[in-house]
């Protein structure tokens, strides 16, 4: 008799509770499109880290990337000193997992869309890219170097020229 | 007859030919950027690209080299400042296409395009990922164009001055500071410099106080400043100034747009002691009027349906949106998707018209301009008063710009024609996006934003857009930027070439 309330407790644990707690897994594209129904609920959003990380005192704005927008993420620096990688021409971001509050325009930051992080885990630490230069750009810079540097000596020369012509030896 | 009309044929290309090199030239800067922080791939990327504009360049100032001290007439001088806005697009679109951050030449010469002309709306892909020199290039391509490449090119490469006038007109600005347009252009240069170093230090201590590092904070400083001034909305991050979090860089940005949005005329009376053309010149009244009333109506709007919580957030959103549109600059302190879902047709309509009306006249913002609005608001005035006197009163109607005008109407004629010539662009802008398939109130919002070179975006502005409406708008922003008259000039001389093959053969 019991059974099924113990499946059905099971089930609540495993599925609804944590969702209830700690939100659901949410994509910037839908905390923009879905802004008011989202606003004041916890919500888990995962992206990369990117540009820099903004001290504030005791917070740190970081800007989470998942690919579509970025979303500020305000939260204590203690929770987010293992972010130490933010995304740039150079290197890839530290990819992390941040639950908290979001707000549709946060009374505390002037209106800003932003997600109030209460925990902050590191998915994947960032690394270093590379972009390698291409043989034939190298050669193509080479060779069209030397044909404008040919066409404004010239230019100029001919210009100087006219210039002198025209002004007499004077 | 046949050989003067060659020779002016050859004078063109030599102009458009010194202001090609002029653009060559000054790709050296992200070049030089990029080396110092070991981009050597774009490094490279812009030695291939400064050198083709070098090469572009010099050839045609070659084919024209007999012709430099030549007098060049309306139409020429015109069809030298868009054949070289045209050509510029091309070949400054060249690092951007090498970067890879694009999906076309299309879309790479789009972007050129909204820089030049001010614009800042984009098509980048990655733009949180991209490289300081490219950077480098997006933010300096709208500070050369808020100015004038052309006006860069007189500024340090024209010696003569005959035509100088004409080729400064055709790039949309009519103002004579000093004695001479070379002068003058050199004048326009040295105001943007001094703000260039005042503007990139309080911001660089505002990007500290925001929390970068002071590295970094200097590179945003110096980029956001340049799109500030400029009026062009670019920003390094693709977030733009919501990226900051910060309440004093908005307010930095927004008192550096806004100047930027003023007259150089109006500049160079403050500058030499004339303080008080700020309060009586007929183009801050304007805009103080257009403010304040669509302050009220976008306010009214945002409460209306409650979209931000007090008085600081709608400070923050509301007016610093509707006042970067307004100065036709484009900074975002929100999500382009917000507008359409959350802001509501009142407050939508408001910053509409606001990028519709622009900033001042020879300045680097777009749109109406203010002394239009001025000379159209004292036309009105001259009528009622007309229709209220008795016939024998025959009355004067002034307005003040830098001196005192009397109101004639050749003035009235050429005001309406470019707000009609606006108007018209405006219409065809919001056709083309309805027929690529965006409802009216988005194809409205954007197409004003890029007609009058604003750079706000309601979301229609995107990589995955039909390419008929990348050029649409390409077509927009040149036509917007260069006031109409000398793309019209170009078109009418490209035809006129093409009549004359056609009929030769």
């Amino acid at each position: 008799m019991y059974r099924p309330i113990i499946a059905a407790l099971v089930l609540f644990l495993l599925f609804a509770y944590p969702a209830a707690v700690v939100g659901e897994e949410v994509s910037s594209s839908r905390l923009i499109d879905q802004a008011k129904a989202l606003d004041k609920q916890d919500v888990i959003y995962i992206g990369e880290v990117i540009g820099d990380i903004l001290n504030a005192g005791d917070h740190v704005w970081l800007n989470v990337s998942d690919g579509s927008n970025a979303i500020g993420i305000w939260t204590q620096s203690g929770l987010a000193s293992d972010i130490q990688v933010a995304g740039r021409y150079s290197q890839q971001g530290d990819s992390i997992r941040v639950s908290g509050t979001f707000h549709r325009a946060c009374p505390e930051h002037g209106g800003d869309m932003d997600i109030h992080a209460d925990t902050v885990t590191l998915i994947t630490r960032g690394y270093p890219v590379s972009h390698d230069v291409l043989a034939w750009k190298v050669w193509l810079a080479v060779l069209m170097t030397i044909a404008a540097a040919t066409c404004i000596v010239s230019l100029l020369i001919r210009i100087t020229r006219k210039s002198s012509l025209r002004n007499g030896p004077w | 007859m046949l050989r003067k009309h060659t020779e002016h044929t050859r004078a063109v290309w030599h102009y458009i030919g010194l202001v090609i090199i002029g653009m060559g030239l000054t790709q050296y800067i992200p070049l030089i950027t990029s080396l110092i922080f070991s981009e050597w791939d774009m490094a490279f990327n812009f030695l291939i690209s400064s050198s083709s504009a070098l090469l572009v360049g010099s050839v045609m100032a070659l084919v024209g080299k007999h012709t430099q001290h030549q007098r060049l007439g309306w139409n020429q001088g015109m069809v030298v400042a868009a054949g070289s806005w045209f050509l510029g697009m091309l070949l400054c679109a060249l690092p951007y296409y090498l970067s890879g951050n694009y999906l076309s030449y299309l879309d790479c010469c789009f972007d050129v395009m909204s820089g030049l002309t001010t614009t800042g709306v984009v098509l980048i892909q990655d733009l949180d990922h991209l490289s300081n020199g490219l950077n480098m290039w997006r933010h300096l391509l709208t500070f050369i164009g808020g100015q004038g490449m052309v006006v860069l090119a007189l500024s340090v490469l024209v010696k003569g001055t005959s035509g100088a006038y004409k080729m400064y007109v055709g790039e949309g600005k009519d103002e004579r500071l000093m004695p001479n347009v070379v002068s003058t252009a050199r004048y326009i240069w040295l105001i943007s410099l001094i703000y260039l170093v005042v503007g990139t230090l309080v911001l660089w201590i505002a990007g500290i106080a925001a929390g970068l590092s002071s590295q970094r904070a200097f590179l945003h400083g110096l980029w956001v400043f340049m799109a500030a001034w400029s009026t062009g909305g670019f920003a390094p991050m693709s977030q733009n100034i919501l990226y900051y979090h910060s309440a004093v860089y908005e307010i930095a940005t927004m008192v550096f747009f806004i100047i930027g949005s003023f007259n150089f005329a109006l500049h160079y009376a403050v500058l030499t002691g004339k303080r008080k053309e700020l309060v009586k010149n007929v183009e801050t009244v304007s805009f103080t009027v257009t403010v304040t009333v669509l302050t009220l109506i976008t306010a009214l709007g945002l409460m209306r349906l409650n979209v931000y919580p007090d008085i600081v957030a709608m400070f923050r959103k509301g007016f610093y949106q509707l006042i970067s549109g307004h100065t036709t600059t484009g900074f975002m302190t929100v999500y382009a998707k917000q507008f359409y879902l959350e802001w509501g047709d009142i407050a939508l309509f408001a910053v509409t018209v606001a990028m519709l009306f622009g900033g001042s006249a020879c300045s680097t913002a777009g749109g109406f301009k203010g002394l239009r609005i001025g000379i159209i608001a004292h036309t009105l005035k001259r009528e009622v008063k007309r229709m209220a006197l008795p016939d024998s009163i025959v009355s004067v109607e002034k307005y003040h710009h830098i001196r005192d005008v009397v109101l004639d109407d050749s003035q009235i004629r050429s005001a309406f024609l470019i707000v009609t010539a606006y108007v018209v662009t405006f219409t065809i802008g919001t056709l083309a996006g309805m027929l690529c398939g965006y409802p009216f109130g988005m194809a409205a919002f954007e197409s004003a934003s890029v007609t009058g070179n604003v750079g706000l975006s309601i979301g229609v502005t995107l990589p995955s857009m039909p390419a008929a409406l990348k050029v649409t708008y390409i077509m927009s922003m040149w036509l917007g930027r260069l006031e109409f008259m000398s793309v019209f000039a170009l078109v009418v001389y490209v035809a006129g070439k093409v009549k004359k093959k056609c009929t030769a053969r």
